[in-house]
């Protein structure tokens, strides 16, 4: 198989990194590097990073292209054929209901990985919008956010989530607004920390000497000064919200069968004739969600320390 | 203004007395500016911080004043607000005698008016280019897609790299790819790019190196001759400040407590501060200066929320009387100064009172203490 | 009293005499011997110290010049052990107090020479200071680290300290925590500490770069008042040559890790034997003159990320700048005068700073037979 490596998360990286800071040798070499390729390489220089990003873009890239060379089919039910152990025509058995394993961890893949992305990336992109407001504007605006960002963090959101879903039914778009919903608050919490202390800085200043607005402020210092962070928290949201779809589905609030996810493939091996004798039922999914939140921790981690090496 | 090809500093002078009798290009009119410091729910103002407590000078064109004074005095705020970078509590801020006022006196004041900040590390992005960064303000303005002067915006962006000394093959670099010499200069480079009449110069050589700071002084120096330019140079480097500037305003706890020419200032100084600071700097020229008396002031600067009455210097003055406790000293001429001679009659030259050498204290005396002449007043208090 | 050797590995010719035979019975206190401090960076390996080399007298007060990265700070940090180690490395050189090496000596040896033998003065105290501790209970602490005596015995101590220093209601002030301290107050409470145990050395690395003029007065009437009662002799690290013209008796200047020269503070600032010397001090604006023009040091600061085999300063220097052997060769700290050594091949060549500005006119005037001259040199050392 061949991994065409320019797809998914290497494409977030060479985004704007840290500041340079004063470095002690400062000075001393003038050798022309963007601040972004020092960053990839420092990231690069962690071993278990970079290990980890291998190993994401292959269950990504797994996910996305696999069912076009294979006949995969998640669906088909074989009430003849249930519960199969694994064999060259089921890769990993069958289900309670005779549905091919590998076919639905494939598929439930996509669906969970995509939400939990997607779920990150409107996570972050409100968090960040709000952040930015409320740092960049101060004052009021910023008391009103920050005062609903308590109301938010205020509640038990599992809670929450399962009654709304028990109101409007659970559908991919209402899940994804609602791990957002509850999960903008540390986002933006670090942006707008991060627009706090940007602001005062001289080149922020000179710019505003030169009678930049607030707009041209946000967007071209301040934003992306916070992006770094906001990459690595993209990244660790990433994580935490496949986790979180996971438990929903598991608790059978999220992705609702016949629609596979690894959450609700897990729910359906419940029964513990299952755990202890049919292991191909639970722990392939188990182990893609262990192995996608710990790469993803791991990558986070990564760029943390590559964007902003003063952190180490 | 003469068409010498090569203005010399003192061309540049002369012209500016001509102009004199024109109203100067940038006026400071009892600027005030207060700090709340807020503290409690709902925010109340419990003490104020008066960082810049009536501060009024003028700026010719050409003109080099320099604004000293020790940290806390208020000179760096005095300068942020004259830019309107943070908004003033009271006073005026006047450019060719028109009160800059709304969003359209900001704008002229942005394009006539720029500054050049202390920390050549801070004040550059470290995500752009120096192409970039010294192109940001001419985008700002939307000045950038519009030719001026037959040059479109990115020829104005290498003209005013060139001016400071950096080359073509550099402007695509990052900053952090320069030392700290060079970044000072593309800060200086991006203040030029707008074509402003004046520069906010604020602590512009302080974090250089010794050897480096000679060569941004000279690079600031050639820039001014050659566009004419009038510069406001916030330092405390009393020496740096002696080469740079035309006239000198020193200023102590939010407020200008003598101006004058720079010779008036170094030759006879007539506030005790003043005395002070020329006597404090520790120089290298020990041959010159080896004669001269020091004198070590008590104490530390009060704090500006709570400023001693009176005169603000008297808490530490060893000429502190009761008068200075209860009556605030008004900047008047200070003694022996052309100025002083027209307010009392003896002449009638054509010299402004209200320009000229003025000290704001009850008991001024102009005494040369660089020269080694004794201020025998400190020594009998101590 | 200095005995200086120049570190050639190239073996250059020693002209070094002894002058320690001349006052022998003064033994010098700390004798530093071709000391060599490297840090590993992300960049490569940078040669922070590069064979430095000298003494102190008992009771001397020795001012170290240098401009940022000229690693007068990392020499005095390296002498006791307190560079971080790894990054830093001592990988060569010895470091003698009264007779006993350091280098290599363990930690709680050194511990013990510090605060005890040894004072160290920081640039910013806060760094020094416990916040969260009273600054008379520190000062106490450290006298208790090296002396058995009760807590009330130490805090009468402290406050005899705090008072010697100059610390107004010494006995209020030791109740409080140093947030309470103004900035020069807090140098106070970080002399005495440093004086607490009357050590025979007194390390001040930049002890008043961060204070205002008339604060930078008192300070240093206090760290000269302290130097005397004690008896201490002092390492006064600076980047300010008026500071040092104000405390030292003798000087040692620095650049690209190495000396460039020492002798006494009279000498050094007014007839200077090395160019490095003489384009420092004529980069400084004079306090007392006019000048048209300064005269910087052209080019930027050496990289300390690679071994010149030469002198660190000839790709800057007005002598040495088209010259092989300077290029090559490093010259050894040579004795030029009594008690005067330069690390320069041509120390008679210095342009003397005093007549700068007519200096540089003949310089120029006189450029075309000075390539001449080098290229005889060439002959003779080929």
């Amino acid at each position: 198989m061949t991994l065409p490596v320019d797809t998914t998360l290497p494409a977030a990286e060479p985004g704007p990194t840290a500041d340079g800071g004063s470095n002690a040798l400062e000075g001393l070499s003038v050798k022309r590097r963007s601040p972004a390729g020092l960053a990839w390489r420092r990231f690069l220089r962690n071993r278990l990073a970079a290990v980890a990003l291998v190993v994401m873009a292959i269950l990504v890239l797994g996910v996305i292209f696999l069912p076009m060379f294979m006949n995969l089919d998640p669906y088909t039910v074989d009430p003849l054929n249930i519960r199969a152990k694994p064999s060259a025509e089921h890769l990993l058995g069958t289900d309670n209901v005779g549905r091919d394993v590998f076919a639905r961890l494939v598929y439930g893949g996509r669906v969970s990985l995509g939400v939990g992305i997607s779920a990150a990336v409107v996570t972050t992109v409100l968090g960040s919008i709000i952040g930015a407001l409320a740092g960049t504007f101060g004052g009021w605006v910023d008391s009103v956010l920050m005062r609903m960002a308590d109301v938010f963090m205020s509640f038990p959101s599992i809670v929450a989530m399962i009654i709304v879903i028990g109101i409007f039914g659970g559908n991919v778009i209402v899940l994804i607004g609602l791990l957002a919903l509850f999960n903008w608050i540390s986002t933006a919490r670090v942006v707008r920390a991060v627009i706090l202390s940007l602001r005062e800085r001289e080149y922020v200043q000179a710019s505003r000497a030169f009678g930049a607005k607030p707009g041209w402020l946000i967007t071209r210092h301040l934003l992306p000064a916070a992006l770094s962070q906001v990459v690595v928290i993209l990244t660790l949201e990433v994580a935490g919200l496949t986790l979180s779809e996971a438990a929903l589905s598991f608790l059978g609030f999220g992705i609702q069968p016949p629609t596979a996810s690894w959450g609700n493939m897990l729910q359906a091996a419940q029964q513990y004739t299952v755990i202890s004798s049919m292991p191909w039922l639970w722990l392939p999914p188990g182990l893609c969600i262990a192995i996608t939140v710990l790469s993803i921790n791991f990558i986070g981690d990564g760029l943390r320390d590559a964007l902003d090496p003063r952190q180490r | 203004m003469s068409a010498t090809p090569s203005l010399s500093k003192d061309a540049t002078v002369a012209a500016d007395v001509g102009a004199t009798e024109d109203a100067p290009l940038l006026e400071a009119v009892d600027l005030v500016k207060h700090f709340p410091r807020r503290s409690g729910l709902l925010r109340k103002s419990t003490s104020v911080t008066r960082a810049v407590d009536g501060v009024s000078f003028t700026l010719h064109r050409g003109e080099t004043l320099g604004l000293v004074g020790e940290s806390g005095c208020g000179k760096s705020t005095t300068g942020k607000t004259l830019m309107g970078l943070t908004p003033a509590t009271g006073g005026q801020v006047r450019l060719d005698g028109e009160e800059i006022s709304g969003e359209a006196g900001l704008h002229k004041l942005r394009n006539n008016v720029q500054i050049v900040f202390q920390d050549p590390y801070a004040s550059l992005s470290p995500r752009m280019t120096v192409r970039d960064i010294v192109a940001e303000p001419l985008r700002i303005q939307h000045r950038y897609r519009t030719k001026e002067d037959g040059m479109t915006g990115q020829q104005r962006v290498e003209a005013a790299l060139q001016a400071v000394g950096l080359s073509m093959e550099q402007a695509n670099r990052y900053a952090h790819e320069f030392s700290g010499g060079q970044r000072q200069r593309i800060g200086i480079a991006r203040a030029l790019v707008l074509q402003p009449r004046v520069i906010v110069l604020d602590e512009p050589v302080s974090a250089l190196d010794v050897s480096i700071r000679a060569q941004v002084i000279n690079q600031l120096e050639n820039v001014q001759n050659e566009r004419g330019l009038a510069y406001l140079f916030i330092s405390h480097d009393l020496s740096v400040v002696r080469h740079t500037c035309d006239r000198i305003a020193v200023m102590y706890l939010g407020k200008i407590v003598e101006i004058g020419d720079k010779d008036e200032i170094f030759t006879a100084p007539a506030h005790p501060y003043t005395q002070a600071l020329l006597s404090a700097i520790p120089s290298p020229e020990i041959e010159q200066l080896g004669q001269r008396e020091r004198i070590v002031l008590r104490g530390d600067v009060p704090s500006p929320s709570n400023p001693p009455s009176g005169c603000r210097f008297r808490t530490r003055c060893w000429k502190a009387q009761e008068i200075c406790a209860t009556t605030e000293p008004l900047l008047e001429p200070a003694p022996g100064s052309a100025a002083a001679a027209v307010v009392a009659g003896v002449a009638d030259e054509a010299v402004d009172p209200a320009a000229g050498h003025r000290v704001a204290c009850h008991f001024p005396e102009a005494i040369d203490v660089l020269g080694g002449e004794p201020v025998r007043a400190y020594a009998t208090a101590e | 009293m200095t005995r200086s050797t120049g570190s050639g590995r190239d073996a250059a010719p020693q002209r070094t005499s002894a002058p320690a035979a001349a006052d022998g019975a003064d033994r010098p206190l700390l004798v530093v011997d071709d000391l060599h401090v490297q840090f590993r960076t992300e960049a490569g390996t940078a040669y922070a110290v590069d064979g430095v080399s000298f003494t102190v007298a008992p009771g001397e007060v020795l001012g170290v010049v240098g401009e940022s990265g000229s690693g007068k700070s990392v020499t005095s940090m390296s002498l006791f052990g307190l560079i971080d180690t790894p990054p830093g490395k001592i990988t060569k050189g010895s470091v003698k107090l009264n007779g006993r090496e350091l280098i290599g000596a363990k930690e709680r040896v050194l511990r013990k020479v510090r605060g005890g033998e040894v004072g160290v003065v920081f640039q910013d105290p806060m760094t020094a200071l416990d916040p969260v501790i009273k600054v008379g209970r520190q000062i106490g602490e450290a006298v208790r680290v090296h002396h058995k005596v009760s807590r009330a015995q130490a805090m009468q101590r402290a406050v005899e300290l705090l008072q010697q220093v100059g610390v107004p209601q010494p006995e209020v002030r030791a109740n409080q925590y140093p947030h309470e301290f103004s900035g020069g107050m807090r140098q106070r409470a970080m002399i005495a500490m440093a004086i607490a145990n009357n050590p025979v050395l007194l390390i001040a690395d930049e002890p008043t770069t961060a204070l205002d003029v008339t604060i930078q007065a008192q300070v240093l009437d206090i760290i000269r008042k302290a130097q005397q009662e004690t008896g201490a002799a002092t390492l006064f690290i600076t980047h300010d040559l008026g500071v040092i013209a104000e405390l030292a008796e003798r000087v040692m200047v620095m650049y690209g890790g190495r000396v460039m020269e020492t002798g006494s503070v009279k000498e050094i600032f007014t007839r200077p034997r090395h160019p490095y010397t003489a384009g420092l001090l004529a980069s400084l604006p004079s306090l007392t003159r006019d000048e048209a023009e300064l005269t910087p040091i052209p080019g930027s600061p050496p990289n300390v990320l690679s071994q010149n085999p030469g002198c660190p300063f000839q790709p800057r220097c007005s002598v040495g700048r088209d010259r092989d052997i300077c290029r090559a060769q490093r010259p050894p700290l040579a004795e030029v005068g009594p008690g005067h050594f330069s690390a320069c091949h041509f120390p008679d060549e210095t342009p003397q700073p005093r007549a700068c500005v007519l200096e540089e006119a003949a310089v120029g005037a006189a450029a075309a037979p000075e390539t001449g001259g080098a290229a005889t040199d060439l002959k003779e050392h080929s």
